[in-house]
């Protein structure tokens, strides 16, 4: 499989040499065509700037970016055959949403017609059909996220940046849209490069993501390998938020000397007597679907999930905490 | 448990007694608060503009020299007439390339402040601006005077350069040329230009800095040059600021009276007309007619500015 996008030791600093802000500090990266990939970390991380270094709307300060093999270092955004999904959608408000549709083919000079059909086309299968006079003013936020959606994918991009497209829209619609972008994913096949701060979102949408921290990559791979072998402390803790345990409390846990990630769903509580983890009940935080413990134990805060029907004890309480040796996952990285 | 402080607070006196007044009659401040300006706006304002109306449908008695109140059309009919209809249209075409002439120049400058410019670069904008307009008016045109004079700097600036060649073969252009800059209507309109620049920078620049830089990105992202980009998405979005700011240019140039007396070939303009005819002429209803011409332009030109669709971003 061919590389869509791939990232050699790009960096992209701002400010003065002397003190650089390094929003992007030497990453390596390679995105396989057709994949759904994401960028997640928390704001302020490269994420977004490694979106925009993609669409050309940053120019790296070092370090190569190739698009399907080419070099664009010197290529202007609009020569590039990617498109962006912004996360205030951009849409044009003097234009009709079918204009704005067709806004990629007019500016390489496709006739009105041509046009016009290719713009529907888009608009069906957004299923926005019969939208096609209203302005973007007229539309709610999910219908505008859509409009983007055909807007970039009318120019059959080689790949589609999402610049956190879904952090606009309320909840229950969020949940529509990731199953929807899914499913457009795997039946076009165009490559999708996804930036979230959202965790979830990118479990479940990504074939395989980025964790960034700090302008480089804390980890790379698919969700089921990040979630349950988290390489540092930070991706442990942003990533389903974890047990971060330090070594003492790893070695306490029948683990080596060293850190390690222990999830809250992996811990059992049981009874307090005839257990060798023990501790006191700190705090209580009703979730829906079960209820998260704090645990003071060895002198560390441990969270645990209780499953709904389990009886929840008192704040105070003693009690033990029981889990399957293999769930604790001693990290390599440090930090 | 009781509580040590109120659950309502007690009446302090005029002012809260004010602020309930207003909260059960929201409308009561709205009114109080636009009284006053809308009787300065409608009475002073618009009555005297009806004033000004009403007199052009009056007309002159030519031997006695006394105003005939009489409704008729005569006075208009009067615009028509060869001199008269010339000092309309070299207004109209003055008005025009001014106009022009402050978008070419207006728009980088308030797309550098709008796109650009931060912090104190911005302040240097507002001031660089602002500045000219501090200073007296005729002091400004009469320095202009003799800038533009053939004993000024520019003529001195053309001959120490060896441009002078150059200046000579535009003055020499019939219609826009003269004896000197100073007294041709190219004088006139780079006085103009000068004059109102202000006026149509500030619009623009508030008009394109509403303009969001994802939307330049988007445009360039689906493929659009910059110049695709200026044509169709900047420029769309900007142009209720270009039409604020052409509505100040072109209706104050229609109506300045000072600038074609002193700079340019003493060739009448509106406002000269209806200056001299309200003043030694004595023909009110005519000087009234003429007044009238740059609010008909201007409601022509804003009809058609909407036709087109100037104001679709607003």
């Amino acid at each position: 499989m061919t590389a869509a996008v791939e990232f050699l030791r790009v960096s992209r600093h701002f400010g003065p040499a002397s003190a650089p802000v390094k929003a992007v500090d030497g990453v390596d990266l390679t995105i396989a065509e057709g994949s759904f990939f994401a960028m997640l970390g928390p704001s302020g991380s490269g994420k977004t700037t490694c979106l925009r270094l993609i669409s050309g709307f940053e120019k790296p300060t070092g370090g190569t970016i190739r698009i399907f093999g080419q070099d664009v270092g010197d290529i202007p955004p609009n020569r590039r055959n990617v498109n962006t999904v912004f996360q205030d959608y951009a849409l044009f408000p003097h234009m009709n949403v079918r204009d704005n549709v067709g806004y990629g083919l007019m500016v390489k000079g496709v006739d009105r017609r041509t046009r016009d059909t290719r713009a529907e086309e888009m608009l069906s299968l957004v299923k926005l059909e019969g939208y096609g006079d209203r302005k973007p003013a007229q539309l709610s936020g999910g219908q505008r996220q859509r409009v983007a959606l055909a807007r970039a994918l009318v120019n059959e991009p080689k790949v589609l940046l999402l610049d956190e497209p879904l952090g606009a829209l309320d909840l229950k619609l969020r949940e529509a849209m990731q199953d929807e972008l899914k499913a457009l994913q795997s039946r076009l096949g165009i490559t999708f490069v996804f930036v979230t701060h959202d965790q979830g979102e990118a479990l479940s949408m990504a074939d395989s993501l980025a964790v960034f921290n700090e302008g480089k990559i804390a980890q790379i791979g698919t969700p089921a390998e990040v979630y349950a072998r988290p390489r540092t402390r930070f991706v442990a803790d942003f990533v389903g938020s974890s047990n971060v345990l330090p070594p003492e409390v790893t070695r306490a846990f029948g683990g080596p000397l060293k850190w390690s990630s222990l999830r809250p769903e992996m811990l059992r509580v049981t009874a307090a007597d005839g257990v060798a983890l023990a501790g006191t009940v700190t705090g209580i935080r009703y979730l829906g679907a079960g209820s998260r413990l704090s645990v003071a134990l060895n002198g560390t805060e441990v969270a645990a999930l209780l499953p709904a029907g389990q009886p929840v004890p008192e704040p105070g309480a003693t009690v033990g905490l029981a889990f399957d040796p293999s769930a604790l996952h001693v990290m390599e990285g440090e930090g | 448990m009781t509580s040590p402080t109120p659950a309502i607070l007690p009446e302090r006196g005029l002012a809260d007694r004010l602020t309930a007044l207003f909260w059960r009659h929201p409308r009561l401040l709205l009114a109080v608060l636009l009284t006053p300006p809308l009787l300065w706006l409608g009475v002073v304002y618009l009555g005297s503009l009806f004033a000004l109306l009403l007199q052009s449908f009056y007309s002159i008695d030519e031997f006695s020299g006394m105003v005939n109140r009489e409704f008729t059309l005569k006075t208009y009919a009067e615009l028509f007439r060869a001199q008269n209809l010339d000092i309309i249209i070299r207004t109209l075409v003055m008005s025009a390339a001014v106009t022009i002439g402050c978008a070419i120049i207006a728009f980088p400058i308030a797309y550098y402040a709008a796109r650009f410019a931060r912090g104190k670069w911005k302040a240097i904008f507002y001031l660089g601006v602002m500045l000219p307009l501090w200073s007296s008016y005729l002091v400004k045109v009469y320095a202009w005077k003799l800038i533009l004079a053939k004993e000024g700097i520019i003529t001195w600036a053309a001959d120490g350069v060896g441009l002078s060649m150059i200046l000579n073969a535009i003055l020499a252009i019939p219609g826009i040329g003269g004896n000197s800059l100073s007294t041709s209507p190219l004088g006139t309109f780079i006085v103009f230009v000068y004059v109102w620049l202000p006026y149509m920078i500030l619009p623009m620049q508030a008009a394109l800095e509403r303009v969001p830089t994802s939307m330049l990105e988007a445009s360039a992202d689906l493929g659009a040059s910059r110049a695709q980009t200026f044509r169709t998405v900047i420029l769309p979005l900007a142009m209720p600021g270009v039409i604020a700011g052409s509505i100040f240019t072109f209706s104050l140039t229609m109506g300045d009276y000072i600038i074609p007396q002193i700079v340019g070939t003493s060739a009448r303009f509106i406002g000269l007309a209806v200056y001299q005819l309200q003043g030694t002429a004595g023909n009110i209803p005519l000087a009234a007619a003429f007044a009238v011409v740059p609010i008909v332009i201007m409601l022509i030109y804003l009809t058609i500015a909407k036709r087109k669709g100037a104001f679709d971003a607003l």
